[in-house]
């Protein structure tokens, strides 16, 4: 139990970035920030104001911009007319509030968005009725389902031309674990289409 | 009613009184962690009545340490709330649309779209590397320190220009008339609770 964070020190740790972000996990400092924010109404208003900001800039301006950093991944999508590979370089799904909204991924880009369908956002399922259902982005789409773990971590990929994908046993997902996941579409005539970032919880 | 029982309900009043400047902090963090308005609501109240009763009783014995107290009765009261709630949501039987969960958004509880919508206008007048900036900062949730490794730049140009950023923004969420602190949307509010 600390008292004495003040918002110096909150600035100073980037306190506030780590919670809005998510990545604030020690026990302590969750603690002791947010003792600080029952207090502190600058600091109250930068928590609310950084939500919007996390939410409208999820994604980098355009995906051709991203750079190599360690906690993105990149995956080769093969398209179904196109002899040639497409590159996608994914942003790490980084959405911890389960909703549809925060995470917009190539939006900026005018790359369409896949209406994802089930499970629904925040849903928690049985592993034997887990199954990805999403709209389809056009005639002829490829799609390819990711399923990460809450840190970004991808613990199933798999393509397919269906709108419904199940995960297999193999990718061992976890009992009362939540999980995130989007598609990625590539279109015949080589134009790209995704997901917001969707988040779920294996019952247990 | 008895001098004591008299003396307990004015005890528990001030403590009530003493309590109420912690529920804007509370509302914060249960809407960030609950998403809904009534579940909020709920937990809250649970907080201060939790606390009340603390007070009452001597607790904590460190004025100083009455915002850690009431905030961890907060953190235990939201917990058990959500682990209640997972105990409880129905599975994949009902509709996507009737689940319980899909009612859940954390954000429009926690800011208006009028907000939102004013912070959306302003960050368009942001420059590209400032927009970037406070993307690597409230997304990826890197410090100026690791902001300015990255980007090669001195941490005190970077702390700088995010502050200048963070300030025009702040402008902008602060801008409309009748804007204050409640996280609340205003039409999902009853009166105060008694």
């Amino acid at each position: 139990m600390n008292g004495s964070l003040n918002c110096e020190a909150v600035a100073q740790r980037g306190l506030v970035e780590l919670y809005v972000s998510g990545r604030l996990s020690a026990e302590r400092d969750v603690s002791d920030l947010e003792t600080h924010l029952l207090t502190c109404d600058t600091c109250r208003e930068e928590v609310r104001l950084g939500s919007v900001i996390r939410a409208e800039l999820g994604a980098p301006a355009t995906l051709r911009q991203v750079r190599p950093l360690p906690r993105r991944r990149a995956w080769v999508f093969l398209g179904a007319a196109a002899a040639a590979a497409v590159v996608f370089v994914i942003a790490r799904p980084n959405s911890q509030d389960g909703s549809d909204q925060p995470v917009v991924r190539g939006g900026d880009e005018g790359i369409p968005v896949i209406a994802a369908v089930s499970p629904a956002p925040g849903a928690v399922v049985s592993a034997a009725s887990l199954a990805f259902v999403w709209r389809p982005a056009g005639a002829g789409a490829q799609y390819r389902l990711t399923v990460t773990s809450e840190q970004g971590d991808v613990v199933w990929t798999g393509a397919s031309a269906d709108t419904l994908q199940r995960v297999p046993p193999t990718a061992r997902l976890q009992s009362g674990k939540s999980y995130l996941w989007y598609i990625d579409a590539l279109l015949p005539d080589g134009a790209a289409a995704t997901s917001r970032v969707r988040r779920f919880t294996l019952a247990r | 009613m008895t001098l004591r029982a008299e003396q307990s309900g004015q005890q528990r009043g001030s403590a009530a009184d003493a309590l109420e400047h912690f529920r804007p902090g509370l509302e914060l963090l249960a809407l960030r962690t609950l998403g809904s308005v009534d579940a909020s609501r709920e937990a809250i109240q649970e907080t201060l009545t939790r606390a009340v009763v603390a007070l009452a009783n001597g607790r904590p014995s460190d004025p100083e340490k009455l915002p850690a107290f009431v905030a961890g009765i907060a953190r235990h009261v939201i917990v058990d709330m959500v682990r209640a709630a997972r105990r409880v949501v129905p599975l994949d039987t009902l509709p996507p649309d009737t689940h319980p969960s899909t009612n859940v958004d954390a954000l429009s509880s926690l800011v208006s779209a009028t907000e939102r919508a004013r912070v959306r206008d302003a960050l368009a007048l942001l420059s590209a590397p400032d927009r970037e900036l406070l993307r690597l900062c409230y997304f990826e949730g890197l410090s100026p320190g690791e902001i300015a490794g990255r980007l090669g730049e001195p941490a005190d140009r970077v702390r700088k220009r995010k502050s200048r950023a963070l300030e025009r923004l702040r402008h902008a969420f602060r801008r409309a008339p009748g804007h204050d602190e409640r996280p609340f949307p205003t039409d999902s509010l009853g009166g105060p609770d008694t």
